[in-house]
């Protein structure tokens, strides 16, 4: 490495790993999914086990109080007092997913709502941990039967937060513990990697619904119904 | 062939973007004449310009299409006959942020001077005819890459890979709609959500989950002198200059219906379409099971059915779609039942706007897909976390029958 200073080092060793990460990630989306080939989606072993996976996710685990992501939701919960902590595993998707709300804003136009997402898939041995910004304005919806007032989500960014960093450790240490085989992934990386030609479990793929984009997030962690795609990112 | 589809589709989003389902002045003329730049003119000085609508702008007198330069052709169902616009005062909302960078003041008065007004007149199916401003105003990047001119783009041309924003409005100078494109698809339409630079609100339209992004507008303005003898016309113009009239503008990247916007929903000229009372809304119970903090079941086929003036039908299901509402959202069944009922008939109502919007010409995985994302977005409000997954449930849900009701 003669001629090369610590830290072009360090930067080449970073990208080697992140290389490395999207490697497992990117070979994992190729076994569950049959991408470039929708219709063949139902004969693919990886796409049924997904299914499979899922099945045995909400009979087994979601309503078990003594499974292992029960009891790491209570562990955290006890860890983060105050802070309001929601088991969403029951989502159809092959992952165990947890959002704690951070704060809640109201005001003249409408409520900002701050979460932090803890997302463990089940299809990679990567779990991810990121917040979620979303902002709710109250809107009329002009509809034929009723005129309606309602708070619908207006805009919605993922970013990062330095702030509650002391939060993202706790939960770290606390994965670490009770899941030992799964390794943290930065989300900016995974869902600013677009995989083509297929769809995430649950999505469905059409030519005539154009061409929506997917990332690697998307496909192995959580395609959120809720979230257009591609959703906007900051860092 | 796929390319002038891709041509047709652009431009004929122009023009239903455009129609914007109002009836106006308009006076219906024999359908079956030929709608082309003579019939225009002819239509502009015999009955226009005595029209309420022609006096209803403040800009009546100082701006005349330029029927030197006419671009006929037929776009869809409709006769088109485009002129650029040519206007005592020409003004284009400018957003800076472009090309990775704040373009410097001499790029923006660039811009600009490179924007295109056109003014086009169309007749629709029952003879009616509409006058549509629209501005074109490209994006940095595009601009350079034609040269610094657009001045041959039109909707009936092969601008097929037009970049920029397309901004239509109604002869009286009134918004009907802005949408950026890049490369000849639409990528962004306005919310026409206004934020002044001093933090003051404008009108809030029509919202839905979106992804959105804030651009900041000024006014860039040119002030010219015209003489207008008859149709002939002579300008001298000034420089562009910024007239510091700024604001920030939301744009979003799903599409919005154009009625929202315009406060009407009836296509001049086109069947239309209502929900089959029998097949549409529903009112059914549930069989709801629990896992974790959700309610879940999974429906029997459940679907919609549209029906037109002429008998046709359109029947859209889903088959065994599986449904979970957040117990946050519904403490109880009973609840549970209301909030999906309540959605899935909201989301019905708004599908049937977008079908009659688009003249019926939505196809079936379309429709389904609105649908869906209605269906996922009403469920949502207030409080995420319900979800509507039309490939049905892996794991033990509880079935449930569908029930309609008028």
């Amino acid at each position: 490495m003669l001629g090369i200073s610590h830290k072009a080092q360090f930067r080449i060793a970073l990208k080697l790993i992140f290389m490395k990460v999207l490697d497992e990630l990117l070979k994992k989306v190729y076994f569950f999914y049959p991408i470039g080939c929708w219709e063949y989606r139902k004969n693919y072993p990886g796409y049924l086990q997904i299914e499979k996976i899922i099945e045995n996710k909400i009979n087994n685990e979601v309503n078990n109080p003594t499974s292992v992501f029960n009891h790491f939701i209570n562990e955290v919960n006890t860890e983060i007092k105050g802070l309001k902590i929601e088991n969403r595993s029951y989502y159809q998707f092959p992952n165990y997913i947890a959002n704690i709300s951070l704060k809640e804003q109201v005001n003249d136009i409408g409520i900002l709502k701050e979460n932090m997402i803890i997302c463990i898939s089940l299809l990679a041995d990567f779990y991810t941990i990121f917040f979620e910004e979303q902002f709710l304005i109250e809107s009329k919806q002009k509809l034929r039967i009723q005129d309606k007032s309602s708070f619908h989500i207006y805009s919605f960014e993922t970013f990062l937060d330095t702030e509650n960093s002391p939060i993202v450790d706790i939960i770290k240490k606390k994965i670490a513990s009770f899941f030992p085989d799964k390794k943290y992934v930065s989300h900016y990386l995974i869902k600013n990697f677009i995989v083509g030609g297929f769809a995430p479990y649950g999505e469905e793929y059409s030519y005539e619904l154009g061409q929506v984009k997917y990332s690697l997030f998307d496909f192995l962690f959580f395609a959120n119904p809720l979230i257009p795609r591609p959703a906007k990112i900051l860092l | 062939m796929r390319k002038y589809f891709k041509i047709a589709l652009f431009a004929f989003t122009l023009v239903l973007v455009g129609i914007s389902c109002q009836k106006e002045v308009s006076s219906p003329e024999n359908q079956n004449d030929v709608f082309n730049e003579k019939a225009a003119k002819e239509w502009y000085y015999g009955t226009f310009k005595k029209s309420a609508e022609w006096a209803a702008s403040n800009l009546k007198g100082k701006k005349l299409p330029d029927w030197k330069h006419p671009v006929a052709g037929k776009l869809g169902n409709y006769d088109i006959a485009e002129f650029p616009l040519v206007s005592g005062s020409t003004s284009f909302p400018i957003y800076s942020n472009q090309a990775n960078r704040n373009l410097a003041s001499a790029d923006l008065s660039r811009l600009a001077n490179a924007s295109v007004s056109k003014i086009i007149f169309f007749k629709g199916k029952s003879g009616e005819i509409f006058v549509r401003e629209i501005d074109f105003i490209p994006d940095w990047d595009y601009l350079k890459e034609k040269k610094y001119d657009i001045s041959n783009i039109s909707i009936l041309n092969k601008e097929e890979d037009f970049s920029g924003n397309i901004i239509v409005k109604k002869w009286d100078g009134s918004l009907v709609s802005s949408v950026m494109y890049k490369n000849g698809h639409q990528t962004m339409k306005s919310k026409l959500i206004r934020v002044s630079n001093d933090g003051e609100n404008g009108e809030i339209n029509s919202i839905e989950t979106l992804v959105c992004t804030d651009y900041q507008f000024c006014i860039w303005q040119q002030d010219c002198e015209i003489v207008i003898n008859g149709d002939q016309m002579t300008t001298i113009c000034e420089e562009w200059y910024n007239t510091g009239d700024c604001w920030i503008e939301t744009y979003c990247e799903e599409d919005t219906d154009d009625c929202v916007l315009t406060g009407t929903c009836e296509t001049p000229g086109e069947d239309t379409w209502e929900l089959d009372q029998s097949k549409a809304h529903l009112c059914g119970v549930y069989n709801w099971g629990t896992i974790g903090a959700a309610w879940y079941t999974k429906l029997n086929p459940v679907g919609f059915s549209l029906v037109n003036t002429n008998g046709e039908i359109r029947t859209f299901t889903f088959w065994d779609p599986c449904i979970s509402i957040a117990k946050s959202s519904a403490a109880t069944t009973q609840q549970a039942n209301e909030a999906f009922n309540q959605a899935w008939n909201q989301a019905a109502d708004k599908v049937l706007i977008d079908f009659n919007t688009s003249g019926g010409a939505l196809g079936d995985a379309l429709v389904k897909d609105k649908m869906k994302n209605y269906l996922q977005s009403y469920l949502n409000i207030n409080n995420p976390g319900s979800t509507f997954n039309p490939l049905g449930c892996a794991g033990n849900i509880p079935q449930s029958p569908v029930s309609y009701c008028p």
